[in-house]
């Protein structure tokens, strides 16, 4: 867009005043109609005419002369084979690096490359062996549930697999609409959406409603889709340190002043817009997780609430770990804190996890989801979830309600494996008793981050080689931002007995003493 | 007007004596578009007055016996209750109103959609592919623009109107209102919803229907009414059958029943409904692995990488592979996945014009010579990003100049085949079958399961050094869930039935099906005059409608009528080319598409949609599209 300067304005300016000034003093009868309207000569006219041309064609030319792209202009300056040559010249990178994939390797040479032969549910069978699986997200196991099974075989014979087609176009089936309507009354909502795709929930999420120029407040411990979606979203981004609410009150406080000093500066003129990061315009956001995937803690949910209706900004609770798994009967941290519904603007929870399905929700007031209808890119742009497990969703979440025993016995589970599992020897635990997801890591860290999670690998090898226990450590992507220490990943299931327990307990104590000691 | 606004609503029943009719002639074609427009807009009240008597033959005895021999078979006639809002052509199973249907129904309904599909008409000779234009971007006349910005004027002043009085609280607002939240900014800016509020409510009844059945290429929609003209919809729980053309069903995979859904339900009593699990930490299984060679097979690759969602295979590889370092020259008209997948990498990225090789190769030269816009550094790496088949506008990418141009310039490319594989090409492996060229040229091969396989979820393939890499480096593959075990059989059965590994020749059968379907259709609009986009040969066949509200009431009338598409206005596509999309499918039998082009003709006329200056009725030259042979053998 080319800048105009502001001397094109001067004509509109000069040329009223001139005539306006000049007045009407032709009293001659016998001038022509022109001089009679104008009220001066032709000359006169004429020459004002020209002076008006030449102050369009000045500031046309500074116009011209001010062009905002340089480099264009300095491309004009090469000759064609000039151009040739840089263009032959230019070596690109080869696609992709050799080097990573040979540093990955090397760094992960300890850690079980694990393929199941089985369904991976509470056991596995992996090269013919038979493994406990502590370390996939089956918390209620519901992996390898008859019922779920029963009812995703009657949805082929009905529907087919895929639903070939996005929501919009055809592709909605009804048992969307159930499994909506479902997840709207489990948690206690208006309305919910359903995503085909857990990590693209929260991502599509988030730039739906935070544009740029809004601000958002996010807990440093985040997961990596919520990453994802504040990258998208192209907002003012500022982090607090992992659960620290003094932290965060204390950037609140400082953007409450700011804000201040910016609603009290005066208008300089009356056609003056505010910019899109004004305080009056800005929306600010909080952006937590309920149950920390890379900490295994919870938010301090009441705190945060407290602190949203002092400074008024809007939370997003993305509570992919947390549904199903926290709460007296599964409903997330909300039930677990006994914080009203209405003071959360938008829960985010996954089906993959707890729920033994695929895909993810969002849920909150019809005012808030309704928008992501037409703006949730990962709703609008994706085919929908196959109508298969949109019905195995729904199933297990009549199992939830129906069987409210089951989160009896994970938190027993929980609270027994967080007891045993801080005795280990050289490893520390991190994450709240009742929460199934625990992560272990060193309790003395080196220098070398590689050297901490090549130790965790060895260890977790061990037990995969000479046990029957799998366990995993955590793995983070290269573009992952914020890069917590590693750990070992323990999921606990629902449905462990003491015994079984106790023999995954002792083969990591054996393994740790093994390797660390 | 009020008699025929009651046949408008009461359905076919009446209306059929009325429609064939000519329809009044106004005098000027300027009146005549913005009348229509109005009704469109306002209602669906089109004016018409009563037949001549002239085509009446043609109604009853081609018109309406061929659907309803097609649609009611293996329905027996004592549970078929026709209901008066739909047509009779249209079985109404509305015996019992309830959502979920009785199991005896449910076989029925599956029978019946397997009678229409099963048994595809035999391939006809097609004339010479020559005679049809490679590919048509055909421009309306001028008034068809002034029609439309006409329609989009009126649509904003009346939304400022009535958002007007909502404000003076004379019209009651329907739109929710955010209930705590007492003196926060306002989570929406006014403007951001305006469209929203005030045009796409009243289309809202033409978008998101829910279906009932497979999307096959019959299905059930269900019925909605809405109380207060779209803000609101309640379920009838009826059930009105349309043959589909807006499912991507292009082969025809999507059955509840045979050896795709036989086979994944196997799996699923095996493996599992799902595997709650990343690929790189437990959730790896056999199948993955025999899924992720068949695929590196079936396009011509190395090695490949299967991911859960297809929208997600772009948005979290293509950060992967670019950086802030690098240039992304990325097509007009890619899908939001591949925006959302730049936009993550927070590479530099520019967009060429759509399909425009010498516009690629100024931006590409512009691009090595001037380096990094902020930085001034010469770009590490330039990647460019095209899709087989345009999925709005029905055109196939140039890919033997791209890929000349992307060896000249030392870029990379990355084609997304989300709606090419399977469907284009001698054997069905997409824009690179189709060309005939070798798939190693391509630096990252992209495509979904979404449509051909009637399945979910992405692939990537390409070189095993890529693969490897985005197996460590790509967030889907780290952190999401892997592809659920059935999911991927149904994508492994069908895929290998293309690629005719079952040891039947269904899947050469289904592809050369699906090429004669496209090209009838396609030579047979734009016989009629229709301006349709696209390719030849693509099964995405786009409909310009131009006019929004026609748009609307040619999708309203049409599902009145028993066909199912996808219209689609203007945030997805430019101001002034609305329009409705067609995509044929393999399963579409001769008789189905014969009754789809009748429909769509006589719609055609009704609304005044066809455009088009080259052919058809209002065509200046007269030149006439070639038929296909075997119709000019019928006559």
């Amino acid at each position: 867009m080319p800048r105009f300067s502001k001397t094109i304005f001067l004509p509109f300016v000069v040329f009223p005043i001139l005539i306006a000034t000049h007045g009407f003093q032709s009293k001659n009868p016998n001038a022509s109609w022109v001089e009679h309207i104008l009220g001066t000569s032709w000359m006169h006219f004429l020459l004002e005419i020209s002076l008006t041309l030449y102050i369009i064609y000045v500031s046309i030319h500074k116009m011209k002369r001010n062009s905002p792209n340089p480099l264009k202009e300095s491309l004009e300056q090469l000759t064609e084979k000039e151009k040739e040559n840089l263009i032959k010249e230019w070596t690109p990178e080869p696609l992709v690096p050799a080097s990573f994939v040979q540093d990955i390797e090397m760094n992960e040479a300890h850690r079980p490359k694990v393929v199941c032969e089985s369904k991976i549910a509470k056991y596995v069978s992996c090269n013919g062996r038979q493994y406990l699986n502590m370390s996939s997200y089956n918390f209620l196991n519901f992996v390898g549930n008859a019922q779920l099974e029963e009812t995703a075989k009657r949805t082929i014979r009905k529907y087919g697999v895929g639903s070939c087609g996005p929501r919009g176009f055809y592709g909605t089936v009804d048992v969307h609409l159930e499994l909506e309507e479902k997840i709207a009354k489990f948690m206690q909502c208006e309305e919910a959406i359903l995503y085909s795709y857990g990590t693209a929930t929260i991502s599509s999420a988030i730039p739906a409603y935070s544009k740029r120029g809004d601000l958002i407040f996010v807990d440093d411990g985040v997961n990596f889709s919520i990453q994802q979606g504040l990258v998208v979203s192209r907002s003012n981004l500022k982090y607090f340190r992992h659960n620290d609410v003094k932290h965060l009150e204390s950037l609140l406080e400082a953007l409450r002043l700011q804000d201040q000093i910016a609603l009290s500066r005066p208008r300089r003129h009356f056609l003056e817009k505010d910019d899109v990061d004004h305080p009056s315009k800005r929306r600010v956001f909080l952006v937590v997780e309920g149950l920390y995937a890379n900490y295994g803690d919870l938010c301090p949910l009441p705190q945060l609430v407290a602190l949203k209706k002092k400074y008024k900004f809007r939370i997003f609770l993305d509570e992919t770990f947390s549904i199903g798994v926290i709460g007296r009967t599964g409903r997330g941290v909300t039930e677990h804190f006994d914080v009203a519904r209405d003071d959360i603007d938008l829960y985010t929870g996954s089906l993959e996890n707890a729920l033994g399905s695929t895909g993810g929700f969002c849920c909150g007031s019809t005012f808030v989801i309704d928008h992501q209808r037409l703006s949730g890119l990962g709703y609008c742009f994706s085919a929908s979830l196959p109508p298969l497990l949109a019905a195995a969703a729904s199933t297990a979440l009549d199992l939830v309600q129906e069987r409210p025993e089951l989160f009896d016995q994970l938190r027993a589970n929980s609270e027994y494996m967080h007891k045993e599992l801080s005795r280990l020897p050289g490893l520390s635990l991190h994450g709240l008793p009742g929460s199934p997801l625990k992560h272990l890591r060193l309790a003395v860290p080196s220098e070398s981050r590689q050297q901490d999670a090549d130790l965790l690998n060895r260890v977790v090898n061990h037990v995969y080689t000479n046990g029957s226990t799998l366990f995993i450590t955590a793995k983070y992507a290269p573009a992952e931002t914020l890069l917590p220490q590693p750990s070992i990943r323990v999921a606990v299931n629902a449905e462990l007995t003491q015994s079984e327990m106790t023999s995954a307990v002792q083969e990591i104590a054996s393994a740790a003493k093994e390797v660390l000691l | 007007m009020d008699e025929l606004k009651g046949t408008m609503g009461t359905g076919r029943k009446v209306n059929g004596h009325v429609r064939h009719g000519s329809i009044e002639r106004f005098t000027t074609t300027v009146t005549q578009t913005i009348t229509a427009d109005y009704c469109c807009i306002a209602a669906a009240t089109i004016v018409t007055s009563p037949s001549s008597g002239r085509d009446d033959s043609v109604i009853t005895n081609g018109f309406l016996s061929k659907p309803e021999k097609l649609l009611s078979n293996g329905l027996s006639n004592g549970s078929l209750h026709k209901h008066e809002v739909v047509l009779p052509d249209i079985i109404a199973s509305s015996g019992d109103a309830s959502l979920v249907a009785s199991e005896s129904r449910l076989q029925e309904e599956d029978e019946m959609s397997h009678e229409g599909s099963m048994t595809p008409t035999e391939p006809v000779d097609l004339a010479p592919a020559e005679d049809i234009a490679d590919e048509e971007f055909e421009d309306c006349a001028l008034y068809v623009d002034i029609i439309t910005i006409i329609g989009y004027i009126y649509l904003h002043i009346f939304g400022y109107l009535r958002d007007f009085l909502r404000k003076l609280k004379i019209e009651r607002s329907l739109t929710p209102q955010e209930k705590n939240n007492k003196g926060f900014v306002p989570l929406y800016n006014d403007w951001e919803n305006f469209y929203k509020r005030n045009v796409y409510v009243r289309a809202r009844d033409v978008v998101d229907k829910p279906i009932c059945s497979v999307p096959g290429p019959v299905i059930s929609v269900m019925e909605r009414s809405t109380p207060n003209y779209g803000w609101t919809f309640k379920f009838t729980g009826h059930k009105v059958q349309c043959i589909n053309m807006a499912s991507y069903n292009y082969l025809g995979f999507a059955q509840p029943s045979g050896v795709c859904a036989d086979a994944s339900i196997n799996t699923l009593e095996r493996l599992g409904v799902s595997n709650v699990s990343a690929r790189n930490d437990v959730g790896s299984q056999p199948i993955h692995v025999e899924l992720e060679d068949l695929v590196a097979r079936f396009v011509g690759t190395e090695a490949a990488l299967t991911f859960g969602m297809g929208f997600a295979t772009n948005s979290a590889n293509i950060p992967a592979l670019v950086d802030k370092r690098c240039a992304i020259l990325s097509d007009a008209f890619n899908h939001a996945s591949i925006v959302t997948g730049a936009r993550l990498s927070g590479a530099t990225v520019k967009v060429f014009k759509h399909n425009d090789m010498k516009d690629l190769e100024a931006k590409l030269k512009e691009m090595i010579l001037t380096g990094h816009p902020r930085t001034r550094r010469p770009f590490k790496k330039i990647l460019i990003i095209v899709e087989g088949i345009y999925s709005m506008e029905g055109s196939i990418c140039k890919l033997p100049e791209i890929i000349a141009l992307k060896k000249k310039y030392k870029a990379y490319l990355y084609l997304d085949e989300a709606h090419s594989i399977g469907a284009l090409g001698p054997h069905g492996r997409g824009v690179v079958d189709y060309f005939g060229l070798d798939a190693r040229d391509v630096d990252i091969m992209m495509g979904t399961f979404t449509k051909s396989f009637g399945s979910s979820g992405g692939y990537i393939a390409g070189s095993r050094a890529l693969i490897n890499h985005l197996r460590h480096s790509s967030g889907a593959m780290v952190y999401s869930a892997a592809m659920p075990p059935p999911i991927a059989q149904q994508i492994i059965t069908s895929m290998k039935v293309i690629m005719g590994e079952d040891g039947t020749d269904e899947g050469a059968r289904r592809i050369k099906q699906l090429a004669d379907n496209t090209r009838y259709l396609r030579t047979e609009l734009r016989r009629l005059g229709f301006i349709v986009y696209g390719s030849k040969d693509s099964p995405v066949v786009p409909l310009l409608t131009f006019n929004f509200g026609r748009g609307i009431a040619f999708a309203r009338l049409l599902m009145q009528r028993g066909v199912a598409i996808v219209v689609v206005g203007f945030p997805v596509t430019p101001v002034r080319l609305c329009r409705a999309r067609l995509c044929v499918s393999a399963f579409h039998t001769r008789e189905m598409l014969e009754t789809v082009v009748r429909e769509i003709d006589y719609l055609g006329d009704l609304c005044r949609l066809k455009y088009s200056r080259k052919h058809g009725p209002y065509s200046k030259k007269k030149t006439k599209v070639p038929r296909l042979k075997a119709e000019c053998d019928k006559e």
